[in-house]
């Protein structure tokens, strides 16, 4: 068999291919953000606030006692989206499907398939992408705003590291930075990511755009800590020394894994170990570290690529998602979610598409290929490929029903709560408008055979 | 694991590829079949569950207005939800 001819063929085919896909799931996924009512959390206030006080004096309070937090953007972000769509806090459902739509199709754009093989790698990616509980998890009203937009720029980022450095792709990257600083902490990954880039000679990033984006960043860190108020203090559910900050970090890196912890409380190690749906999440976390070590295992040089045409497997993007992940979970120190990977889920579906592009090509030439023999590696690889095969699109699934199950939950517990936040003076005189929301979007129906598959909690795969 | 590793290098490329874009590919095709049916018939996942749940649709702005006192209209300065946002009410459930 001979390798050289995989890569024969009209390019634009599998790339169209991967579009209808991404578009495909990003209207699926749009279709069921669409039918989530506002909701009513932690988060109510901030997106009440928009309709009484001027986007000026929010600006000034931002900079002037900014808090624990310093977002500046994210509220620029909320008057986008309040008064840019013309749909009322219906904004953020549009925004969501958007942000969803441009993850998917960046992404394929991203990976650009040129043949069967690039293509069915591509698939599997898209899967962890959208499977992965970390997206999942920005889906929610809120936070797409903040770690839906860095994991969206995420992926902007690959593109602009991966390609010959240009000066529209050098402002570009300064520009993803400022955006990322300035919307929530998690843009501290971006910048890094870019930084750390350049640091592994990879082509995008020019020497003078890292040192722009370091002192970016020390400027920004320099501002946050200085008026960063003191985080000893006992907070519920927030880490209070060193010793759970640690633990903290610990957590959000095996939750990006298996999603276990939840909230990165350890007692919550075994919590919904009884559904299929956890189970799913654990296998294919596992099968995807494995194929990730596998790969790294087996990567050729890119002499020995070219010497079989075989896909240069660029370790240094593993190297690269692993500062991303360990990036997320430093930035996890003082609480963590299961959202918190969310900057890694590029660069780790980036590594899959990667991964399992040089697991088919090692398939294909078995035993023709000097540089592909059988080995106990490739077939852990192998099995490593299938099960993530398998695995990520019941993610996906499970991803969906969670959505599905967030418009219903909404409604349940507004019946449930209503004089709670009735008592609410603060935000009493906007829950005409939310009670509107909530009776204009239908119940998600409780019984459906396809989704009770994963087990009676599916809905819980994502926590929020 | 050699011997599924042995099976699928056997096979023929096409098929090989196909396995493992297989799961993806039909979870999409089950995907565009809900967006087709809830265009063209009704949402099979969204129902008017709510009297099940022991609700009646439309309580939620009734069960408030038993809260307000009489004369309380709240904050006009939040637009209520456009009945025309067309998408969340695209093919709802009759």
């Amino acid at each position: 068999m001979n390798c050289k001819s995989v890569a024969g063929g009209a390019p634009v085919m599998p790339l169209l291919f991967a579009l209808v896909a991404a578009v495909l799931l990003a209207a699926i996924i749009g279709h069921v953000l669409m039918r989530v009512p506002l909701a009513f959390n932690d988060n109510f206030e901030e997106i009440a606030d928009v309709y009484r006080t001027p986007l000026s004096v929010s600006l000034t309070h931002e900079f002037v006692d900014p808090g624990a937090y310093f977002r500046p953007l994210e509220i620029v972000w909320r008057y986008l989206i309040a008064y840019g769509f013309g749909e009322g806090i219906f904004g953020y459902n549009v925004f969501a499907a958007i942000c969803v739509s441009l993850v998917t199709t960046a992404f394929a754009l991203l990976c650009h398939p040129r043949n069967g093989r690039d293509l069915a790698a591509f698939l599997v990616a898209l899967a962890v992408l959208i499977g992965h509980h970390a997206t999942q998890a920005t889906w929610e009203f809120n936070i797409i705003i903040s770690n839906g937009v860095v994991l969206a720029t995420g992926i902007i980022a690959i593109g602009l590291i991966r390609r010959p450095a240009t000066l529209v792709g050098q402002i570009c990257a300064v520009l993803l930075t400022a955006l990322c600083l300035l919307t929530k902490e998690v843009g501290l990954v971006v910048a890094g990511v870019f930084v750390f880039a350049h640091l592994l000679q990879m082509p995008g990033v020019r020497r003078t755009t890292a040192i722009v984006i370091a002192l970016m960043v020390l400027a920004y860190l320099s501002f946050h800590f200085y008026t960063l108020p003191d985080l000893s203090t006992t907070v519920k559910g927030k880490a209070t020394n060193a010793i759970e900050y640690l633990s903290n970090v610990m957590a959000t890196i095996v939750m990006f894994w298996i999603g276990l912890p939840i909230d990165g409380i350890w007692a919550n190690g075994s919590r919904f170990i009884e559904q299929p749906w956890q189970w799913v999440q654990i296998a294919a976390g596992l099968a995807t570290l494995l194929l990730l070590i596998c790969a790294w295992r087996l990567a050729l040089r890119p002499a020995q690529c070219e010497q079989c045409d075989a896909p240069y497997l660029d370790r240094r993007w593993f190297v690269l998602f692993g500062a991303a992940l360990l990036a997320c979970a430093a930035l996890g120190f003082y609480y963590t979610r299961h959202r918190h990977g969310a900057p890694a889920v590029p660069l780790l579906a980036y590594c899959t598409y990667l991964s399992m592009r040089a697991l088919l090509w090692r398939l294909d030439c078995l035993g023709t290929s000097s540089m592909a023999r059988p080995s106990r590696l490739l077939a852990w690889m192998t099995v490593a490929g299938l099960v993530c095969a398998l695995i990520w699109p019941l993610r996906v699934v499970t991803g969906f029903e969670f959505a599905r199950a967030l418009g219903g939950t909404i409604r349940a517990r507004w019946h449930d709560n209503m004089a709670a936040y009735w008592d609410k003076l603060e935000q009493r005189p906007f829950l005409v408008p939310f009670s509107v929301s909530i009776d204009m979007m239908p119940w998600a129906r409780k019984h459906v055979p396809i989704l009770e598959l994963f087990g009676k909690g599916a809905s819980g795969s994502v926590n929020r | 694991m050699v011997f599924c590793m042995s099976v699928l290098a056997g096979l023929p490329r096409s098929i090989r590829y196909a396995i493992f874009a297989f799961p993806t590919a039909v979870t999409l095709l089950f995907g565009a079949l809900y967006l087709a049916y809830s265009a063209i018939v009704c949402d099979p996942l969204y129902a008017d569950d709510a009297e099940s749940a022991g609700y009646k649709s439309g309580s939620a702005v009734s069960a408030l207005r038993a809260l307000m006192p009489a004369g309380f209209e709240g904050d006009k300065t939040m637009p209520a939800p456009r009945r025309s946002f067309g998408v969340a009410c695209w093919r709802t459930p009759q």
